[in-house]
């Protein structure tokens, strides 16, 4: 299997995704059931991670079929970019979900605002998604072209933001400085609630460090951004890169695993001096090897992979 | 401006950004929290 295979494998996820998520919490809306809305922000959360390596392995699936007889590589490009933005759309509507599934665990209650903001993400990315698989369903399927002509490339975000990268210098230091900064940011939060978990600190309850979740949600946040940015940048250094790929599994089983940390009660009810039950001490030492793994796979891109 | 001022000017524009968001939703969920 080669990352063409994956791309066809994961490319149905985000539409037909959105078509779930978005459509459970709409009908989780005019309901106005609680327990829809909570499995709609997972599932929408859900289609959020498993929208990078989607995005990723396109670029692998472009290298496979590139110099194919009847390929045009503007609607490649076309779809590239379109593909990049609704990867924007859809990490911003996963963070907003994310927030929806925290402030419902401390309010008890998700305020309207955020329901409202997640309905208009909602509404924005799938019509985005939409247009990417459409155009990337007429790479190879020609039959469904509107005309067969070659097509005019409409504006190449993710090649415009590549450029940005290679271009100039300063932007890459830049973009490396803040994903060590967001690094911090999340691993100080997310191992200090793993090991309030396992024991260490036992005299805090987990309520209290539930709080500072949105510090590492925002720390992963600025990882994603930066982290896309580098793969649009030189997006071959990572394609062809088996550590890319080990990373990138951990980053999304570790984000499956914060939903348990952010949403479920049993960590929640852990108060002060109590030991957590051994299914939450499995929780928080498999997300402390899965981030120190990223940890590793991220320094070892150079030496286990052939980047830089 | 020599590259290092930038990405030290850039570095801490984004830093300070991303706390001050946090900073927001942390204080009004507890400001929430305390009305309940």
């Amino acid at each position: 299997m080669d990352l063409a295979h994956l791309h066809l494998l994961l490319n149905h996820f985000p539409t037909i995704g959105m078509i779930i998520g978005g459509g459970l919490f709409v009908v989780a809306l005019i309901a106005k059931s609680t327990d829809l809305k909570l499995a709609s922000l997972v599932v929408l959360l859900g289609i959020a991670l498993i929208a990078i390596p989607t995005y990723v392995s396109g670029n692998g699936a472009q290298d496979a079929i590139k110099a194919l007889p009847g390929v045009s590589k503007s609607l490649i490009e076309t779809h590239e970019g379109t593909a990049f933005v609704g990867l924007g759309f859809m990490e911003l509507l996963g963070a907003f979900a994310w927030l929806a599934l925290w402030q419902y665990r401390r309010l008890a209650r998700i305020p309207n605002w955020n329901l409202a903001v997640i309905l208009v993400l909602t509404l924005l990315t799938f019509s985005v998604m939409v247009r990417a698989s459409n155009l990337g369903g007429e790479i190879r399927h020609q039959e469904i072209r509107a005309s067969p002509a070659e097509v005019t490339p409409e504006f190449p975000a993710a090649r415009t933001v590549g450029a940005l990268m290679t271009n100039y210098q300063w932007m890459w230091a830049t973009c490396e400085t803040l994903h060590f900064v967001g690094l911090s940011l999340l691993l100080g939060v997310v191992f200090l609630v793993d090991l309030r978990v396992l024991g260490v600190i036992k005299g805090v309850s987990f309520a209290s460090l539930h709080r500072l979740l949105p510090w590492a949600a925002l720390g992963f946040g600025v990882n994603v951004v930066t982290g896309m940015m580098f793969f649009a940048g030189i997006p071959n250094q990572y394609i062809h890169n088996t550590s890319f790929y080990w990373k990138l599994a951990m980053v999304l089983l570790a984000g499956l695993n914060a939903v348990y940390f952010t949403l479920l009660d049993q960590p929640w009810r852990l108060g002060p001096k109590e030991d957590a039950p051994f299914t939450a001490k499995i929780a928080a030492a498999s997300a402390m090897l899965l981030w120190a793994g990223v940890m590793y796979c991220g320094s070892m891109l150079p030496f286990l992979g052939n980047a830089f | 401006m020599p590259i290092a001022l930038i990405v030290v000017l850039l570095v801490l524009g984004v830093t300070v950004v991303v706390g001050v968001a946090a900073y927001i939703v942390d204080r009004s969920t507890a400001r929430q929290e305390r009305k309940q």
